[in-house]
């Protein structure tokens, strides 16, 4: 790992407790320190972006390395190097600024974590007005998992998922109602407000789910 | 040419300079407009404050009609960056960047970048002479 701010913190913790070998490089004496006290001696003083550094750490071992600092050039630097220079097999990043996700795609690492996207997400699941909330992503699948929620203007409840815009979604989704068990719709489902559908959607069909719960109900 | 040159230090100014004495079109990038302070006074072309690793920014700017982009910051990361969404996202036609740590020169060459540590550069040099 890459950085070793609170994400590395509790995911090296993790990793431990789930019996994996886990080195940290961090330059903030602090930051490693804290680090030590807390997780043992799982740290090299230095720079992840210094090719250096990261073969002091013996990066070409690595079956994962994960880029977490607080600067996306730094992340991406090192995830390049680690991914084409020492053949690490997974290379995932931590996305400081949202925008970068294309950028670090472009530039051939795939996998981030956009941070903000996150918190933002996080935060729309625990509002009800939000009709579409990501819930997580299919890392290699380019499928994304959603929840969408009937509400009052969606122009949906009352109505089978066959008849409404979005009938495209009864071929993977799954309907949660309160107090009921939850269950595998059909186009003939009848959904009520309240209702949610957790869906398993292609990524390039997010756009038109957005533009379908944005617009105007019928 | 329409150059874009990311960076306000020596080499960034000089550079800037030079080019647009000769006519170029050159527009100078860096986080505050403050940074430009010291560029010479006969310096005519364009300064602008923002970052140069932000797709938008970038876009904004008009990266996306330029002949050249050179990222001369102190910093290898952000240089690399930027070169690498010069030529990738942009299409920008020659694009170099400035690395100072020898190692990942070879490194962003192998990745098709143009760079070019100062300290191979003059240390290659130095020895060049000294077989002279």
């Amino acid at each position: 790992m890459f950085g070793g701010g609170e994400v590395a913190y509790y995911l090296s913790k993790e990793f431990i407790e789930g019996g994996h070998e886990v080195l940290v490089i961090e330059g903030d004496p602090k930051k490693s320190e804290r680090l030590e006290e807390a997780l043992g001696d799982i740290t090299l003083r230095g720079n992840g972006c210094r090719i250096q550094c990261l073969e002091q750490a013996g990066v070409s071992r690595a079956d994962v390395f994960i880029a977490a600092t607080d600067a996306d050039e730094d992340n991406l630097a090192a995830c390049q190097l680690a991914q084409i220079k020492y053949k690490v097999p997974r290379v995932l990043s931590k996305l400081n600024n949202p925008r970068n996700r294309n950028i670090f795609r472009k530039l051939g690492i795939e996998n981030t974590v956009d941070v903000a996207a996150l918190i933002l997400e996080n935060m729309k699941a625990q509002i009800p007005t939000f009709p579409l909330v990501r819930l997580s992503e299919l890392e290699g699948e380019d499928l994304e998992v959603v929840q969408v929620r009937v509400t009052e203007d969606s122009g949906m409840a009352g109505h089978s998922l066959g008849e409404t815009r979005l009938a495209f979604l009864a071929d993977a989704s799954c309907l949660v109602r309160s107090g009921e068990s939850p269950r595998v719709v059909d186009a003939s489902t009848s959904l009520e407000e309240g209702d949610s559908l957790i869906c398993v959607v292609a990524h390039g069909m997010m756009e038109r789910l957005e533009a379908e719960l944005s617009g105007q109900p019928d | 040419m329409n150059a874009f040159i990311m960076g306000s230090g020596r080499v960034a100014s000089e550079l800037g300079t030079l080019l647009d004495l000769e006519g170029h079109k050159v527009t100078l990038l860096d986080f505050e407009l403050s940074m430009f302070d010291n560029l010479p006074a006969k310096f005519q072309g364009r300064t602008l404050a923002g970052d140069a690793t932000d797709e938008e920014f970038l876009r904004r700017a008009g990266l996306k009609n330029a002949d050249a982009f050179i990222a001369l910051t102190r910093d290898d990361d952000r240089n690399a960056m930027a070169a690498q969404i010069a030529k990738h996202i942009f299409g920008v036609p020659k694009v170099i960047c400035r690395i100072y740590d020898p190692p990942r020169e070879e490194f962003y060459k192998t990745l098709g970048l143009e760079a070019i540590s100062p300290i191979m550069l003059f240390a290659r040099l130095v020895k060049g002479r000294l077989e002279d």
